[in-house]
């Protein structure tokens, strides 16, 4: 009786499995039998690009599956598209049947250039031409020729149209960050805008759609042309087809489609962004870990990279805090939106995973998170030492100082930076933090009082730029931070 | 005998109960233990574990931010699963995401797996690209890791999943597709809360009890029951300045409720309002007499400054002008909800009230009980509905494209339930802000290590809140306590736990041949709002311009 039931279930079974199905996948242990006439070896493709390698394997009779390998750092454009491996633990030798989908893994391939230096062949539409720009002004009408002003990174330059000065935000692209934040590629992609632009023979942005962003930058799409006689490019095109920037939909945009299928074309390829490893960034989960004197001597080499650094919380301010250890030096730590209640004045703390970066001039470390951070015994509490305004240098930013017999000469309109004038005439800025809530007046603070200040030494220079290795050091640029009023004394 | 021929019936069952499911290419060991899951019992089939190597492509938006825990997610992974590779890859913002996918499936590329929103995959299911997960969810394959390099090397990996371990909102709100299949599943849910100015509030304690509405003497309202619109508007006439200016002074604001997304406004208080809006089948309800009547009540509110858009300061949100004390109360996503504290970091000139104390609560509600009858007024007007509990149910779902391989597609699910495992999804929740997605991770005693230092179940994580507020505020946590570093997270998961009840979800479909799909409606929605509140439209003309923007 078992055997009958059971029977008849698996005969329905089958018959359901049978016709229930339109597609159906091997899923039992059935072996097929072969023979060595249906078995081929795989080839030697050592050096082979796609082409070969398609054209290699299908000649055997197999098929072939692309992936690609982006473990190793390539440094020249002869290393792309280039067989690394088979895939499956296969290798050259190895016996497979006819028809078989084999796996191969190519190094990154070379970067299709279709679109953006030669726009009028997709479209001529879309091509800008003199007629749309001459006579506007990007201001007022939307369309304009500009210069620039300054280079931030890759999708954000500061534009000068006439007298006025804007920062402008690039429509349809995101480059990595390189600024406050590191990511891969980012310093790469700031190059490269910035290098383009310095050649250009006329810069004109175009605008569409909203104006301005939530940070009050222009939007504009960022047109140049290498000579008076040639096309304009798209710049914005042009990072997004060379792999330095993923393309940020501009919904409505009459270049979404092209920026899509240029985005699509280089995110085959894995370069750049799409997933190369960018030989300037630092991958290590840490970093390195340094005295903060060290740190300082040797600053410019480690901007963009990971450092590892221990010291005591001389001041608070906001979520950011000044460090300084016992080589007697100190910096400034930037914690951004990242609150910690374990960042207190006096805790001796030890945090990874920091990048060196400048902010205006001033050595800042920024990229903060809590789960790099460990607080440590706690050691002997940091004392200001004081100086005077000839002691002012790099190294000496985010030091703990006190500075004596100041006379305050002036305010800015907020009445959060105090001018001051040392006994030998030598200016320079007494700077209150917004996070104290203090200004001049709150503090009792007027014109000709002499005062007496302690707090970590900073610096504030609009203008710096950090790829200008000649950069001199302003004195009267240094800024003497006071975090709470605690710290100063007015002088009778 | 019978024990060959149960083999055979059970290799048979597997592959009928699996029905038409591409199943991964293995070798089938041995078969058969049964375990009881859910309301059924599933007789298990045990395979090896595909071990060719797999690499999955999943694009999402997320910052690194974000994709620093992602990216230890996916260590953890490939740990477990030696031959998978994930590529993490972030597509800017989610605009980006489905235009790129809606390109990529023209020429059939996209990648194996993405994060979307509903009406996202209501398109994708629509263009036949997307792989329904109840081949998955259903599935009684148990696999062996046989691979000895693996974390989790031994041991057994159920494909299936228990849905009743979901938050069932989040459930019902990812297989509302063709023939009910499951096309997504929940992973960055989040829904909306109201941030409070509290010191404000504090200093009119005494005039808010004398109005009726319970309040501590530190300026706390209940956390478990929400406010209705008429305490809000009651709380109006004590809160607002007479002009549209903030009296510092006498701690009042100019603007009392911001509403930061006007389209969630609309359908939300559509619910509220018992007012129809859509359904899954894609029809437009909008036009109805209870959605006139809503649009009117809410004209007035606007003149009288009790509910205020962000477009009134130039704003796509309320809180920069919440931190600057032009608002005293404020309606966003939880996930935003950091951006509604004051710090150190806003330029200190700009804070009217400097840095305040926050609290948060429920979004306001028209009635305390589902069904209640109830009256609103402006003061000239009377407006008689049915009034519901609604809060609004978003963020986004994660979901796997159909031409992906048959492995690929495994693996991709097997990192989807793993990311949203009760550990993960509850670690995910406490680091970023959006809500768990498994009802286990409220309950599991498995300590989380947010820092190096502090670890946390998440139970624990929500008392931070409970017992500041049990406390009135006066808790004895010494300043290096990292429970201060989460007691807005915790305020807000609370407050998104106890409103979880009546979360509700806005149907997704796509565009049709006659109307406009989901996503369009609700942006043309909230323009409704715009226009209504910029004073460019009456309410009747707002919402016929909406009728005819949205059907065609």
């Amino acid at each position: 009786m078992f055997k009958k039931v059971t029977l008849l279930i698996l005969a329905l079974l089958m018959m359901f499995g049978v016709m229930g199905c339109n597609k159906t996948t091997t899923t039992t242990t059935t072996t097929e039998t072969t023979t060595s006439d249906s078995m081929v070896s795989l080839p030697d493709l050592m050096g082979a690009n796609r082409e070969t390698i398609t054209e290699t394997l299908e000649d055997l009779g197999l098929t072939v599956k692309y992936y690609i390998d982006v473990s190793k750092i390539y440094e020249s454009e002869d290393e792309y598209d280039k067989f690394v491996r088979f895939g499956q633990d296969m290798v050259a030798g190895t016996k497979v049947e006819l028809g078989t989908e084999v796996r191969v893994y190519t190094t990154p391939l070379h970067l299709e250039t279709k679109y953006y230096n030669n726009l009028s062949s997709y479209d001529a539409t879309l091509q800008l031409e003199e007629s749309d720009y001459l006579g506007k002004e990007f201001i007022a009408d939307g369309y304009g020729v500009v210069t620039v002003e300054k280079f931030v990174d890759g999708d954000t330059t500061w534009f000068r149209s006439g007298s006025q000065s804007f920062s402008v935000r690039y429509l349809g692209i995101d480059t990595p960050e390189s600024t406050a934040l590191y990511e891969p590629w980012g310093k790469t992609a700031a190059k490269y805008t910035e290098a383009v632009l310095k050649t250009a023979e006329t810069i004109v942005l175009q605008s569409e759609g909203t104006r301005q962003d939530g940070n009050g930058r222009y939007l504009a799409w960022v047109w140049y042309r290498t000579s008076a006689e040639s096309d304009f490019i798209l710049l914005n095109l042009e990072l997004v087809e060379l792999a330095y920037s993923k393309n940020k939909v501009a919904v409505g945009s009459i270049y979404t489609t092209i920026l899509t299928l240029a985005d699509w074309d280089a995110s085959m390829t894995k370069r750049r962004v799409w997933g190369e490893i960018d030989p300037n960034y630092d991958y290590s989960k840490e970093g390195t870990q340094m005295s903060i004197q060290y740190l300082l001597d040797n600053f410019d080499d480690y901007v963009g990279l990971k450092v590892v650094i221990t010291g005591t919380i001389t001041r608070k301010v906001g979520n950011s805090v000044y460090l300084q250890d016992e080589t007697g030096y100190g910096v400034f730590m930037y914690g951004g939106f990242t609150t910690s209640a374990q960042l207190q004045v006096g805790a001796n703390v030890t945090i990874g995973a920091l990048t060196p970066t400048y902010y205006n001039g001033s050595p800042q470390l920024s990229n903060f998170s809590k789960t790099n951070l460990s607080v440590n015994e706690a050691t002997e509490p940091i004392e200001p030492v004081t100086i005077t305004y000839d002691d002012f240098a790099f190294n000496k930013m985010g030091l703990l100082v006190t500075i004596e017999n100041l006379l305050i000469t002036g305010f800015n309109s907020s009445k959060t930076s105090i001018y001051v004038k040392d006994n030998n005439n030598n200016t320079f800025t007494v700077r209150i933090d917004d996070s104290t809530g203090l200004n001049a007046d709150t503090l009792g603070l007027t014109v000709g009082v002499a005062i007496t200040v302690t707090g970590p030494l900073s610096y504030y220079d609009y203008d710096f730029d950090s790829s200008n290795t000649s950069y001199v050091y302003d004195k009267s640029n240094y800024q003497l931070m006071l975090t709470t009023s605690g710290d100063l004394i007015v002088l009778v | 005998m019978k024990k060959i021929l149960l083999s055979v019936f059970a290799l048979l069952t597997v592959f009928v109960l699996t029905g038409c499911v591409e199943i991964a290419t293995t070798t089938t060991t041995e078969v058969t233990t049964t375990t009881t899951s859910g309301t059924g019992t599933t007789a298990k089939v045990v395979m090896d574990l595909p071990d060719e190597e797999v690499t999955i492509l999943f694009w999402h938006i997320y910052g690194s931010g974000k994709t620093a825990l992602l990216d230890k997610f996916i260590d953890e992974f490939e740990a477990m699963y030696p031959n998978v590779t994930i590529e993490s890859q972030s597509q800017s913002d989610y605009n980006t995401l489905r235009e790129k996918i809606n390109t990529g499936i023209g020429v059939n590329q996209v990648p194996t797996m993405a994060l979307g929103y509903p009406d996202h995959f209501a398109g994708y299911v629509q263009a036949g690209a997307a792989y329904s997960l109840n081949n998955f969810i259903y599935s009684n394959i148990r696999y062996e890791v046989m691979d000895s390099t693996s974390t989790i090397a031994g041991e057994f990996v159920d494909v299936s999943l228990d849905l009743e371990n979901f938050v069932p909102g989040y459930l019902a709100e990812n297989n509302q597709y063709v023939g009910g299949q499951y096309y997504s599943m929940p992973y960055s849910k989040s829904t909306e809360t109201m941030a409070i100015n509290r010191t404000v509030v504090k200093q009119h304690v005494a005039a808010i009890r004398a109005a009726g509405i319970d309040v501590s003497d530190e300026g706390f309202f209940s956390h478990t029951t929400p406010l209705t619109f008429t305490q809000v508007q009651t709380l109006g006439t004590i809160l607002l300045n007479d002009t549209a200016t903030t009296d510092v002074a006498n701690f009042q604001c100019g603007y009392l409720l911001n509403y930061d997304s006007s389209g969630n406004m609309f359908i939300n208080m559509s619910r509220q309002f018992g007012a129809p809006y859509t359904n899954s089948a894609g029809e437009i309800l909008i036009n109805n007499d209870t959605t006139k009547s809503m649009l009117n009540y809410i004209n007035a509110m606007f003149t009288s400054r009790t509910f205020v858009l962000p477009n009134q300061f130039g704003q796509l949100y309320g809180s920069t002008n919440f931190k600057y004390g032009d608002i005293c109360m404020t309606v966003g996503s939880t996930a935003g909800v950091l951006y509604n504290i004051p710090t150190s970091l806003d330029v200190a000139a700009n804070l009217k009230f400097g840095i305040f104390d926050v609290d948060f609560l429920q979004v306001p509600q028209p009635v305390a009980t589902s069904g209640q009858a109830v009256t609103l007024s402006d003061g000239t007007t009377n407006y008689n509905f049915t009034g519901s509990l609604s809060s609004v149910q978003q963020g986004p779902n994660i979901g796997i494209f159909k031409n992906a391989s048959t492995n690929e597609k495994l693996f991709a699910w097997l990192f989807i339930k793993y990311i949203t495992s009760a550990e993960n999804t509850a670690l995910w929740a406490m680091d970023t802000g959006y809500l768990p997605v498994r009802l286990s991770a409220y309950t599991s005693d498995v300590l989380i290590q947010l820092t190096p230092t502090f670890s946390t179940t998440y139970v624990d994580f929500l008392s931070i809140a409970t017992d500041y507020w049990t406390a009135d505020g006066d808790v004895d946590w010494a300043a290096t306590d990292e429970r201060w570093d989460y007691l807005h997270s915790s305020m807000v998961a609370n407050i998104a736990k106890n409103q979880a009840l009546y979360y509700q979800y806005d149907p997704a479909f796509p565009a049709g041949s006659s109307s406009a799909g989901s996503a369009t409606i609700r942006v043309e929605a909230g323009y409704c709002l715009e226009n209504i509140y910029n004073k460019s439209k009456t309410p009747t003309q707002a919402l016929a311009f909406l009728m005819n923007q949205i059907d065609w």
